[in-house]
């Protein structure tokens, strides 16, 4: 045995548990070595000093404390610490931490401001009028020039208002202060335009917008953040929640917007080169995208827009029920054959009783909102929130939600509008009979001239 | 020695016949227990916490459990097994809790400013022999119980159960629900620890 086994079994030798063979083993150990016999001896008085220690004995009113505390302390408070014993869980300071920074980071996610879009109300471009068609009273020649409208006018502007007039239980708090009052009488294109269908209270007991054709809307927690709809030029909160299918456009405002409506029509804005090279590249994704139901969508867009003398097919599908020549698609080349010169195609849908070969209105900054609202409600959609510049009456920023049957819709409306910019891919898995989540940006830029 | 081992039997057998008598309905029986081990279980945590009002708080908290939860004893071990298990427990809990590291904190400060106090560190103290000679048990005592005190807390157990109380190795394991072969390697770490804590004093 060495000194290290001998060492280990030193206290039990000395305790006296040890049998007879280790014992006898240890003794001849010790016999030839100083080291373990020096260890025996440290050991020894180890365990005498222990041994020696005062032994403190209990106070004499022991039992009677332990009497007094058995009768003092109730049973259930004994039965109670037993029930949640199992249940005491330490929480280490790194865990507490953990959830704190969660918590945080929760906190910031859902009350993040919302993306500021760059939009300069004094700019030249902002103040100048938008080609984009205007929607007109039935029975009167739609495409006829409009004088160009100040934003400050233009904010009280009849197609913005109606977007507000069928949402009349709009809190008032939630307006804006120096907003204008919406007026009572609204042409009655307009008010077709904005009809939104009647103001139901949603289940959190905010109201919510009523599509007037499609699909009933699948519940969205969104919605419960979001104000109702009201007045024009009043900013409505929008919801920062990232929506995993949202997809998000960039439309600036009178550049290039007018191009694929009418080349008749005198636009005050001009794209610049920049916005020349994104137009045909969201058209060739618009292409790759539908190429398929171009055709048959054609058909039934020419027989609904026979009565009014277009043999120019729709881009995409019409709902039903939807009307005709407000917020559809606005076909821009001929079935299955994608429009090169957008200069080349004229205007498709028209109203009612206008001349196709007559060139648009051009449309007013204000009236932007408006198209993209009645192209959304036109193919099944709800226009979830609209941030409107108060100043100036123009939308900053849109968020819809459409069938993915109606993207063509909403972007064909959109590039009468302005130039149409895809941010962010269409989200996948997006498939007919889906739905789709649109961020639409709006921005101005100064014209390169 | 087989006198000892007979006594001990003896009153392992006396123990049980009281828990018997207890859990039916005979409290006597329950204050027989008590006298009998409440030096024991006193000394015990006073050993294992350092104190004499937290040891006495303790071994009536003990007495307390061991009331309300006599009904759990199976008869499977010695009753001062399961004794000692409750008290190894509590003391545990009470080291543990917040309120005996705030007290003992205050208790070190203390101990450096009141020179009659016996829990000043050993470390900090002169451990020459003659220095020692001097002390009286209580100062001795004093050193000692600071160095157990500033042993690990699973150290410090098997410390005063065994080389204290003089509790069987056995026994120690089924107090401690630990091996046989890990109670006796941490007390032979533990009394390497605490020897050298006290090197020069014994």
């Amino acid at each position: 045995m060495d000194c290290t086994r001998i060492i280990d079994l030193l206290p039990e030798y000395l305790e006296g548990t040890l049998d007879g063979t280790e014992k006898s083993r240890v003794e001849e150990h010790l016999a030839g070595c100083e080291g373990c016999g020096a260890e025996l001896k440290l050991l020894q008085r180890y365990f005498q000093a222990m041994a020696g220690l005062e032994r403190h004995e209990a106070p004499a009113d022991f039992l009677r404390n332990v009497h007094a505390r058995i009768e003092r302390e109730p049973s259930w408070k004994s039965l109670l610490s037993r029930l949640f014993l199992p249940l005491k869980i330490k929480l280490p300071l790194e865990a507490l931490g953990v959830a704190a920074a969660a918590l945080l980071i929760f906190t910031f996610y859902y009350n993040a401001p919302e993306t500021k879009v760059d939009l300069p109300g004094k700019s030249p471009v902002a103040q100048a009028p938008v080609t984009v068609e205007t929607p007109a009273p039935p029975g009167t020649l739609a495409g006829l020039p409009a004088s160009p409208q100040p934003p400050s006018q233009a904010a009280t502007s009849a197609p913005a208002q109606d977007r507000f007039a069928a949402q009349p239980d709009f809190p008032e708090g939630e307006r804006g202060a120096g907003r204008a009052k919406p007026e009572a009488e609204v042409p009655a294109g307009a008010a077709e335009a904005g009809r939104a269908g009647p103001v139901e209270e949603s289940a959190t007991g905010i109201p919510a917008p009523k599509p007037e054709t499609g699909p009933p809307k699948r519940p969205d927690r969104s919605q419960a953040m979001l104000p109702a709809p009201s007045a024009p030029a009043v900013q409505r909160r929008l919801s920062s929640r990232v929506v995993p299918d949202e997809l998000t456009l960039s439309v600036e405002l009178g550049a290039a917007g007018s191009r694929g409506a009418s080349g008749a029509v005198e636009s005050a804005v001009r794209g610049t080169a920049e916005d020349a090279e994104s137009e045909p590249l969201m058209r060739k994704e618009l292409r790759a995208s539908q190429a398929a139901p171009t055709q048959k969508e054609a058909r039934g867009a020419g027989r609904t827009g026979a009565g009014v003398g277009t043999s120019e097919p729709a881009k995409a599908p019409v709902p039903p029920g939807a009307v005709p020549g407000f917020g559809h698609p606005q076909p821009r080349a001929k079935a299955g054959k994608p429009a090169e010169s957008p200069a080349a195609v004229p205007p498709a849908a028209p109203e009612p009783g206008a001349s196709e070969d007559l060139p648009r209105s051009p449309l007013k900054p204000v009236d932007a909102a408006a198209e993209v609202s009645k192209a959304v409600r036109s193919c099944g959609g709800v226009v979830l929130a609209e941030d409107i510049d108060r100043e100036t009456g123009l939308p900053k920023t849109i968020v819809a939600e459409i069938p993915a049957e109606g993207y063509s819709t909403v972007v064909s409306s959109l590039e009468r509008i302005g130039a149409v910019r895809k941010r962010s891919g269409l989200p996948p898995g997006v498939g007919p009979g889906g739905r789709l989540r649109l961020r639409i940006e709006f921005s101005t830029r100064p014209t390169a001239r | 020695m087989n006198e000892d081992l007979k006594s001990r039997d003896a009153d392992r057998e006396q123990d049980l016949a009281w828990v018997g008598a207890f859990l039916e309905g005979d409290r006597a029986a329950f204050d027989r227990l008590v006298l009998r081990h409440k030096d024991r279980v006193f000394n015990l945590c006073w050993r294992l916490l350092g104190d004499r009002e937290e040891a006495n708080e303790q071994a009536q908290e003990v007495f307390v459990r061991v009331f309300r939860s006599i009904k759990d004893f199976r008869f499977k071990s010695s009753f001062s097994t399961w004794l000692y298990a409750i008290a190894v427990n509590t003391c545990r809990n009470r080291l543990k809790s917040p309120e005996y590291r705030r007290r003992g904190r205050m208790v070190s400060i203390d101990a450096f400013q009141d020179p009659d106090c016996d829990r000043a560190a050993p470390e900090l103290r002169d451990p020459s022999p003659s220095v020692l000679d001097r002390m009286t048990d209580r100062e001795r005592d004093g050193l000692i119980q600071g160095a157990i005190d500033s042993l690990p807390e699973e150290f410090r157990t098997l410390v005063v159960l065994r080389d204290i109380e003089g509790i069987a190795y056995e026994e120690i394991a089924a107090v401690t629900r630990l091996n046989l072969g890990t109670v006796k390697s941490r007390l032979a770490r533990a009394r390497q620890q605490l020897r050298h804590k006290l090197k020069g004093l014994i």
